[in-house]
């Protein structure tokens, strides 16, 4: 069973975001990068399933990015994953989600893997749309945003996300690409023997050129902060003097406290 | 190529989801510029009951058996059948599991721009998305020849979609549906809890800063106080500290309380989609830029292992005296 898991690394989510020089993008100098979170469900399912047929599996862990990334590929690896693709890009900012599903496409056409998977979406930019464009362009089943995912053979049964609490049994054979909710399994922190292991293991560089031919298809003109008008009226105070003001609020509003 | 705008009607079960008139919405906003149709596109079968209220120029009616459960697969080719034949300036679906996957999948098979969740048009026909888990806005033109929109909530209000006299419905033949690659086996209901959230006037809602499940008593704690109710954002009920049926968000339910008190929550756009319908929302977070701040109307930037305890003493002490 060949595997491919497309990973990304994207900033901590609770940083302070800045819209950087160019303004179509956020400044990414000083923000901690880690794996997105999506993502670390995609790896933890692929290693399950691997462990499921015996370690009869090959798994690659591929990211897009400048050097950055690798880090985010090395954790992949030590959480289980057996060789590393880097595509080396430090435009990656720029790229439309078409650019990086056909980027992808182009890398895994000749080799026959039998399951890709991914993250339901980046953190940052959130398209959603890599993994369901890289089905479409490879002729691959697809289901998206997976809480559930068994292996029988070659017929995968998922559980999927619909809307408003409601979910679904879907059922397709492989080849297939699946992107992964949260919640969908408990991702495993990589153990320090296994983290030693990386280095054992193969790390693949390739430059993006060696599979982007697309143009992007979509152009954002700028980027800007949300308007500040609508916010909070922010509280003052020590502590008390905070929970004072709460308790005023919810008696104000509420019935329970009359 | 048209200036219409198409608007991919998504229902579940018999019900037209909101996010449909939403759409329908902005798609008037968008038609107004560009100075077409809106177009409401109907798959399914037997579905003609919908098109009632759909507030569009025209309804579009395909069925069939293939259709009538969603899959990404079958709903792609009616979709692309339509698009090809009509070239509409722009289609829009909602950002929801079902859109996104047939928006990405159109995107892929038509070679078509797809712009993803977006806010609202602005009066000139550029769209506004959000990035970031809603902490940064992105601008553009309307992407040629055709844009592939998928639409957040937040931007239009459903009755605005809603229309009292009943559209035109034209039945359209469906494509062939052969070679789908995806079945539908069964839907799962959301699960029933003790209580029903989507009625509680009074929701004390946790998310992730409230970091282990040990102190998810905090929370408990001020709703018994308080006589509310403990809710939770994602990551907690992820983890399994609080069942499914507490869920607010996208993929639980949506909430309409008096007073919405948000402990430890950034305000990520799954979650505060569910949270609009609030009378008040109240946010205590360590994060001065998290987006619970732009929906809250109080807000404390402060710690809510130090704030927490002493309001439940507060209430307490309030109610005792």
């Amino acid at each position: 069973m060949k595997i491919l898991v497309c990973i990304k690394q994207v900033p901590d989510m609770e940083s302070r975001f800045k819209v950087n020089a160019d303004g179509v993008w956020y400044d990414e100098r000083d923000l901690a990068f880690r794996m997105n979170e999506y993502d670390e469900y995609a790896v933890e399912q692929a290693v399950r399933i691997k462990e499921q047929l015996g370690g009869a599996a090959d798994i690659t862990i591929l990211s897009i990015g400048p050097a950055r990334v690798v880090e985010a590929i090395k954790k992949g690896m030590a959480m289980g994953g057996d060789r590393g693709v880097h595509v080396k890009d430090d435009s990656l900012a720029q790229r439309d989600p078409w650019q990086l599903a056909s980027t992808i496409a182009a890398f895994a056409r000749s080799k026959n893997f039998d399951l890709i998977f991914t993250g339901m979406q980046s953190q940052d930019r959130g398209s959603t749309q890599v993994g369901a464009i890289l089905a479409e362009l490879l002729g691959y089943a697809c289901a998206t945003t997976l809480i559930g995912f068994e292996l029988n053979g070659d017929v995968v049964t998922a559980r999927r996300e619909l809307e408003g609490g409601v979910k679904a049994i879907v059922r397709f054979r492989l080849p297939a690409v699946v992107t992964c909710q949260l919640g969908l399994n408990t991702p495993r922190y990589p153990t320090l023997p296994n983290i030693m292991k990386v280095r054992q293991k193969e790390l693949l560089a390739f430059p993006v050129a060696d599979f982007l031919t697309e143009e992007s298809l979509t152009i954002t003109e700028k980027m800007y902060l949300p308007e500040k008008k609508g916010r909070a009226r922010v509280l003052e105070g020590d502590v008390s003097q905070l929970a004072d003001q709460l308790l005023a609020i919810l008696k104000e509003k509420t019935t329970v406290l009359r | 190529m048209n200036q219409d705008i198409f608007v991919i009607i998504e229902h579940l079960r018999g019900q037209v989801a909101d996010i449909s008139y939403v759409m329908l919405a902005a798609a008037h906003e968008l038609a107004q510029n560009t100075g077409g149709k809106v177009e409401a596109v109907l798959l399914g079968q037997n579905v003609q009951g919908l098109a009632g209220n759909l507030a569009a120029d025209q309804v579009l009616s395909v069925e069939h058996p293939a259709l009538a459960d969603f899959t990404s697969d079958a709903y792609i080719k009616a979709v692309a059948g339509l698009t090809v034949e009509h070239q509409p300036r722009a289609v829009l679906f909602g950002h929801t599991s079902v859109g996104m996957d047939v928006a990405s999948g159109l995107s892929a098979h038509l070679g078509l721009p797809l712009v993803g969740s977006v806010r609202y048009f602005e009066s000139g026909g550029k769209f506004v998305s959000q990035i970031c888990g809603g902490k940064i806005m992105a601008e553009g033109e309307l992407p040629a020849p055709t844009a592939l929109i998928t639409l957040v909530p937040g931007g239009y209000k459903p009755e605005q979609g809603q229309s009292a006299q009943p559209p035109q419905v034209t039945q359209v033949a469906a494509p062939a549906l052969d070679g789908l690659r995806v079945t539908l086996k069964q839907y799962i209901e959301p699960e029933a809890g003790d209580v029903d959230i989507a009625k509680e006037p009074l929701l004390i809602a946790v998310g992730r800063g409230i970091q282990t499940q040990d102190n998810i008593s905090l929370a408990d704690d001020l709703a018994q106080a308080l006589g509310g109710v403990v809710c939770a954002s994602r990551p907690v009920v992820d983890q399994g500290w609080l069942p499914t049926s507490r869920l607010v968000g996208k993929s639980g339910k949506a909430v309409k309380p008096k007073v919405y008190l948000a402990i430890g929550i950034s305000g990520a756009p799954e979650h505060a989609e569910a949270i609009t319908g609030s009378n008040v929302i109240v946010a205590i977070n360590t994060d001065a830029a998290a987006p619970i701040f732009n929906i809250a109307k109080y807000g404390t930037i402060t710690d809510l292992f130090d704030l927490v305890p002493v309001l439940t003493d507060k209430v307490r002490e309030a109610k005792g005296g």
